[in-house]
């Protein structure tokens, strides 16, 4: 769908159809998904963090000024629910228990596991999300809305509010970095 | 010749096309050379080939009408609003009299029956400030209250200037005799006299003298049984003070 046709559709919210509010969610509604669920790990705060964003940007609409410019902004509505609740979920203790903190530590394997075994009881996805998670705010971040949401660098640019030459050098060092942590699983993958 | 962490920074710039015919040649004939850039390659690819699965993750049925749900209830900041303007602040006339007498009925027994607590050490220095008002029937000097006092330098320190002309005299014992005639200051002045103490009036009320600690059973005796206060209170000890070879007493007649 193009920003076109989103535009129409926020227009149409805008005068009081919320037919269009549901046609928006349904275009957005899996990358904002994936974006939370990489974001916190937890399903269930990712789906109560995904509704929050679209109550946000349907509360807030008022807010927004381009109307083509919908996807971005629901982008970074989005990125501030992440960090606010990903912050509040981090206070708690809620990722303590995965030690992936330090960006110098790859993903360890369990003594006496072999690799291959590992692979079978860990689910592959979940150990990416993991080192995901554990990542610097801003290379998360841009690792996330390149990679994971495939948007252009210019987007990103936009969206978080940095140089284009800073998306780029920082992205490198999100993919280099992601790559050390999931060395070693990756090392015995096929 | 480049360095393989320089070949390795162009990673993402080849993996996105972003490269120069050039460049992408460069790295692409490094990657052929090199065993361990080319491993570190094949790992950057499989890591990024990982997020494919990611993305492909469907959302869970129930988002919709979850945000359908969250929607009907009004924000935080409503309901916050809704629930002040639901509580009822009014106050009949009786109930607030009520509650005013209540609240003057605690206070009052509060005031009558719960006096502030007091340490030990507090204790002896209420005793201090309140000496003057410690009348002894008995003649001889002795204590306070039955408390020991305060240290000669911190009694002084601690005694109220009850008399404004002893203020720059700094008396070593200060006594507060209770007179029974109006003539009880030169009878005390005689008294003292007979027993070779050199007393002089330092004003209407206040006899002063210097004796030394040796001569202190004398002062006993010329102030008779008199109702007095001494202070400070180890006066009574034998030998008091030690370290002294000449007292300074200031006695007053009230």
């Amino acid at each position: 769908m193009s920003e076109h046709d989103v535009a129409g559709l926020v227009r149409a919210l805008r005068q009081g159809d919320n037919q269009a509010f549901n046609q928006l969610v349904r275009i957005y509604q899996a990358r904002i998904w994936n974006l939370t669920r990489t974001y916190v790990k937890d399903e269930e705060e990712a789906k109560d963090l995904s509704q929050d964003i679209f109550v946000t940007a349907y509360r807030s609409l008022g807010h927004l000024r381009d109307d083509a410019k919908f996807g971005a902004w629901l982008y970074q509505l989005a990125l501030n629910h992440c960090r606010n609740r990903y912050k509040r979920l981090k206070r708690r203790g809620f990722f303590s228990n995965l030690s992936l903190d330090d960006p110098d530590n790859p993903i360890p394997l369990s003594q006496g596991e072999t690799p291959e075994r590992q692979l079978e009881r860990r689910n592959v996805n979940e150990a990416v999300r993991n080192a995901i998670a554990a990542m610097p705010e801003t290379e998360k971040e841009i690792l996330l809305l390149r990679d994971l949401q495939e948007l252009s660098y210019e987007e990103i640019s936009a969206i978080l509010g940095i140089p284009l030459g800073t998306v780029k050098s920082k992205l490198n060092r999100a993919r280099l970095a992601l790559k050390e942590r999931l060395k070693k699983m990756l090392e015995y993958q096929p | 010749m480049r360095e393989c962490s320089e070949h390795q920074a162009c990673f993402t710039a080849h993996l996105d096309g972003e490269l120069t015919p050039a460049e992408r040649h460069d790295l692409e004939a490094h990657l052929a050379s090199c065993p361990r850039c080319a491993d570190e390659w094949r790992l950057f690819t499989l890591t990024l080939g990982h997020f494919a699965a990611l993305r492909h993750t469907p959302p869970p049925p129930d988002l919709l009408p979850g945000i359908h749900a969250k929607l009907e209830r009004p924000p935080f900041w409503a309901r916050l609003r809704d629930l002040a303007a639901g509580l009822d602040f009014s106050m009949s006339l009786p109930a607030a009299a009520a509650t005013v007498a209540v609240a003057m009925a605690v206070g009052f027994f509060f005031k009558m029956h719960l006096q502030p607590l007091e340490l030990p050490g507090q204790v002896a220095q209420t005793a201090s400030r309140r000496a003057p008002a410690m009348i002894i029937p008995d003649s001889r000097l002795t204590t306070v209250n039955g408390h020991p006092g305060p240290a000669l330098p911190q009694a002084r320190a601690a005694h109220p200037p009850m008399v404004p002309e002893l203020d720059d005299l700094h008396p070593d014992i200060f006594i507060t005799v209770q007179a029974e005639t109006p003539h009880d200051l030169p009878l005390l002045q005689q008294a003292m006299e007979e027993r070779h103490l050199a007393p002089y009036a330092a004003s209407p009320h206040v006899i002063r003298l210097r004796l030394p600690p040796d001569d202190l059973p004398l002062l006993r005796e010329a102030l008779g049984n008199r109702q007095m206060v001494v202070f400070p209170p180890e006066t009574v000890i034998s030998g008091y003070p030690h370290h002294k070879d000449s007292l300074l007493v200031a006695i007053r007649l009230q």
